[in-house]
């Protein structure tokens, strides 16, 4: 596997925060449909990045995303944290880590499609799980919540899907 | 191998408890942050952005903003006539002139937030036009929020479509208090908890604010009942569809109330008694 030149991702990065920060702003999509494309940055980091750097870089990233687009402060941040968290362990499930470089992205290459797309629709509804719960900090009207985390969720996969073939593609 | 990953595994679990946990922190103290300067600064760009959206959008809905305009015209001159008979025998009210009278001022919105749980507006009036925190806002139809930040330009109003923003109302025939509350599910429809089971009320009553705030005057109308549901045999909660389209929200009133500030300092020191 060869190892991946930064500064395409890098710019692709910039590219889906503006997209994030301009949806989120000018977009209305109801409350049951949250579109989080910036989650797609979490996902396609290296497998170098150990746990915590990754909790920090999501915080952060998620932060970027409240700050910028004007949402209650600390809602991306907090669930970003949670997949960064969860990033790694999930990756050990679908993908034996001994095998891969440690350089290289989770991509259906690397992982095949069936395993990516576990891992996408898995780290997917685990963001939006603690998205919803945490703007609603209660677990008043679950059935509201549970119906926003499973629309939110299966429009945000097949969109980190489409989004991932077409990059790696072109990569 | 188990040895040495315990205490890897207690790292990275208590670096994810504080990260959460500030989180947390932030979305709980929001209306902290709202003052800090990062945040101003921050607010500022949004608003130009918004300004610019809102310039555009305006321009495409005068014909709608008039006919409101014209129609809330119509509502005034109505209630004009029906108070120009008390002219006749107008008592002498001078002792009551400097007391509670609300001053009012119009805003436009430049932009309203729906997709959240926490929803909200940004006004185009802020500490240059007097405008400070907790100051409440109207609209011609209904009660909208409260002011819950101030930069110099503009403010943020917390709407009643926000599910942490509850307030006192009650029915306009009975005069039954209750807690006026958002569950998030549909922005045409907010809830009345607390109503007791011996309130005699019907489909389709007025519900108006009660008066128990320092923010919003008695008597404003919000919305009318159109369902209601026991709750654990004692409550009943009322399902009351708002008057105003939220959407479709141009113009606002902000009212200061000039008693504000005594209101707020005693209600302080009876809170510092109880300590």
């Amino acid at each position: 596997m060869k190892k991946d030149n930064n500064t395409p991702i890098i710019f692709v990065s910039v590219i889906i925060i503006l997209i994030q920060i301009v949806t989120n702003t000018f977009f209305y999509l109801g409350r049951y449909i949250y579109i989080a494309f910036f989650i797609y940055i979490i996902l396609n980091l290296p497998y170098r990045y150990k746990t915590i750097p990754t909790m920090l870089f999501a915080f952060c990233l998620g932060l970027l995303i409240d700050l910028a687009s004007g949402s209650l402060l600390g809602l991306n941040a907090g669930a970003a944290v949670l997949i960064g968290a969860c990033r790694l362990s999930i990756l050990e499930q679908f993908s034996t880590l001994d095998n891969i470089e440690r350089d290289s992205r989770p991509n259906i290459k690397s992982l095949s499609f069936v395993k990516y797309f576990l891992y996408i629709s898995t780290m997917t509804f685990l963001f939006f799980i603690a998205y919803f719960l945490l703007e609603a900090m209660t677990f008043r009207n679950l059935g509201f919540t549970t119906l926003r985390i499973l629309i939110s969720g299966s429009i945000n996969t097949n969109i980190l899907l489409i989004f991932g073939c077409i990059l790696q593609n072109n990569s | 191998m188990n040895r040495n990953r315990f205490p890897k595994i207690i790292l990275i679990l208590v670096s994810f408890l504080i990260l959460e946990g500030f989180s947390i922190y932030l979305i709980k103290e929001d209306s902290v942050i709202q003052r800090m300067n990062i945040m101003k600064t921050v607010r500022k760009t949004n608003t130009w952005f918004w300004k610019i959206g809102y310039n555009y959008r305006s321009f495409y809905n005068l014909k709608e903003t008039n006919t409101n305009l014209a129609s809330e015209n119509v509502r005034l001159k109505e209630k004009l006539e029906d108070l120009s008979h008390l002219e006749i025998n107008k008592p002498n009210t001078t002792a009551l002139k400097d007391f509670n009278i609300n001053k009012y001022y119009s805003a436009k919105v430049i932009y309203n937030s729906s997709n959240s749980l926490h929803n909200y507006i940004i006004l185009n009036k802020g500490e240059n036009d007097s405008i400070k925190k907790d100051m409440g806002v109207i609209s011609p139809n209904a009660i909208i929020g409260y002011v819950e930040s101030v930069s110099s330009n503009f403010c943020r109003v917390k709407t009643i479509f926000d599910i942490d923003n509850n307030l006192g109302a009650m029915l306009k025939k009975s005069f039954t208090f209750g807690k006026l509350n958002w569950n998030g599910m549909s922005l045409k429809k907010i809830e009345l908890e607390d109503i007791p089971l011996n309130t005699t009320f019907n489909i389709g009553d007025t519900v108006i604010s009660s008066g128990y705030s320092i923010k919003y005057p008695e008597g404003v109308p919000i919305g009318q009942v159109t369902s209601y549901k026991l709750i654990n045999g004692i409550n009943f909660t009322l399902e009351v569809e708002i008057f105003e389209n939220m959407k479709a929200l141009r113009y606002v009133y902000i009212i200061e109330n000039p008693n504000y500030n005594e209101i707020r300092g005693l209600l302080k020191e009876k809170d510092y008694e109880k300590r």
